[in-house]
């Protein structure tokens, strides 16, 4: 056997920080081991014990096993999307997030009673959960984040229309992740419903724009157009 | 220089974390390490500020410090003294930057194939050896590298062009 393949990570360490005082390649590639590992951390949900005061109420039970953005959900997704034998619903819906957008979490206004209303979408309960964000959008109509799970769960409960519509709703709304995150979901249900040049174009769009949606959507194009 | 320390810690953290769990001895427990040693960095940066010239050297002297710290560990109990003073304040420019990279990463991440994945969550978090992976999944090491290799040059692909977006 190779002996480096005997070898855990920490055993490098300190040739890596050697190299990493003198040589910016090898610096660079403790940075990226380092933010590696960050990504690892947020993906297993731990429970953050050190995190910083800012997104400290992040440990909340509800979003234990949720601390991560809708981005990699999306992802998630889109890999789903990919696998050959996913019947073609689930090629527009993909894996429902379950995780709340890190760039949303800063505000905490609101942040126990959407947790309440969060609640059954953590189980996966979808019809309680659409009671639920219902009832807090009855009493926050302009809420995006809330309407956003609203629209992923109208899509998992099969109420495509009402899914679309939610998306649509969200996409117009001043937060840029969640508006992209919800062009791109409307446009992979456009993709199913068969309005091909609609999900074309708004995933052209996305594209364009080069935000954090751009990769995905620009992948979702490669995918139609094969 | 003065530290952002929530980027800092946000960024080395979990890497200060999963170091200090792999060779941390009870009853101490990697998260006192990783705040030991933030302590101790702390302390060092502000009575010899000129040993910080870039957070590299921060970063450095953080991860050697969890390091020796985690191996001396359960030699001695308690942890070291409070902070005398209140960090400085984050850096909000490079907080958003180093989401940023964090989002695209993760969702990198996520778009592997669920192999790749605990496979890189088993080296990089878990600290395992390939040799460990493969005796405990029947994969061969062969395997486990060559996947290990293909899943960190497209992470690699990606976090570079972040970097280079945020440069």
């Amino acid at each position: 056997m190779n002996p480096a393949h005997d070898r855990r990570w920490p055993d490098e360490l300190e040739s890596l920080l050697a190299r990493a005082e003198s040589d910016p390649a090898a610096s660079r590639e403790l940075d990226f081991l380092a933010d590696l590992a960050a990504s690892v951390e947020r993906l297993e949900a731990r429970p953050p014990a050190a995190l910083p005061e800012r997104t400290r109420w992040l440990a909340r039970a509800w979003l234990l096993p949720a601390a991560a953005s809708v981005l990699f959900a999306l992802a998630l997704g889109l890999w789903f999307a990919r696998r050959d034998d996913a019947p073609p619903a689930q090629l527009a819906l993909g894996t429902p997030p379950v995780f709340v957008a890190s760039t949303l979490r800063g505000d905490g206004t609101l942040a126990d009673e959407l947790a309440r209303a969060l609640e059954p979408y953590t189980r996966g309960d979808w019809p309680a959960a659409r009671a639920a964000l219902a009832e807090f959008l009855a009493r926050h109509e302009g809420h995006a984040t809330a309407r956003f799970y609203l629209a992923v769960v109208a899509g998992e409960l099969g109420e495509l229309d009402s899914a679309r519509e939610h998306y649509s709703a969200v996409a117009a709304c001043d937060e840029p992740l969640l508006a992209d995150h919800a062009r791109y979901r409307r446009a992979r249900l456009d993709l199913v419903a068969g309005r091909r040049a609609e999900a074309e174009s708004a995933l052209a769009e996305l594209v364009s724009g080069g935000g954090p949606f751009a990769e995905l959507a620009r992948d979702a194009l490669r995918e139609v157009a094969r | 220089m003065s530290f952002a320390w929530e980027v800092f810690l946000a960024r080395y953290g979990p890497m200060a974390r999963a170091i200090a769990r792999s060779l941390v001895h009870p009853p101490a427990t990697a998260e006192d390490v990783v705040q030991e040693a933030a302590l101790a960095l702390h302390r060092a940066a502000r009575s010899e500020p000129q040993r910080f010239a870039t957070v590299e050297h921060a970063r450095n002297y953080f991860l050697r410090a969890v390091r020796n710290l985690a191996a001396r560990s359960g030699r001695r109990a308690g942890r070291e003294g409070e902070l005398a003073h209140e960090p400085e304040a984050r850096d909000e420019l490079a907080l958003r930057a180093f989401e940023r990279r964090q989002d695209a990463l993760a969702a990198a991440l996520t778009t592997l194939t669920p192999e790749a994945r605990e496979l890189v969550r088993r080296r990089f978090l878990a600290h395992e050896t390939l040799a460990e992976i493969a005796r405990a999944s029947g994969v061969p090491v062969s395997t486990l590298h060559d996947r290990e290799r293909a899943a960190l040059a497209e992470l690699r692909r990606v976090w570079d062009r972040h970097l280079e977006n945020d440069a």
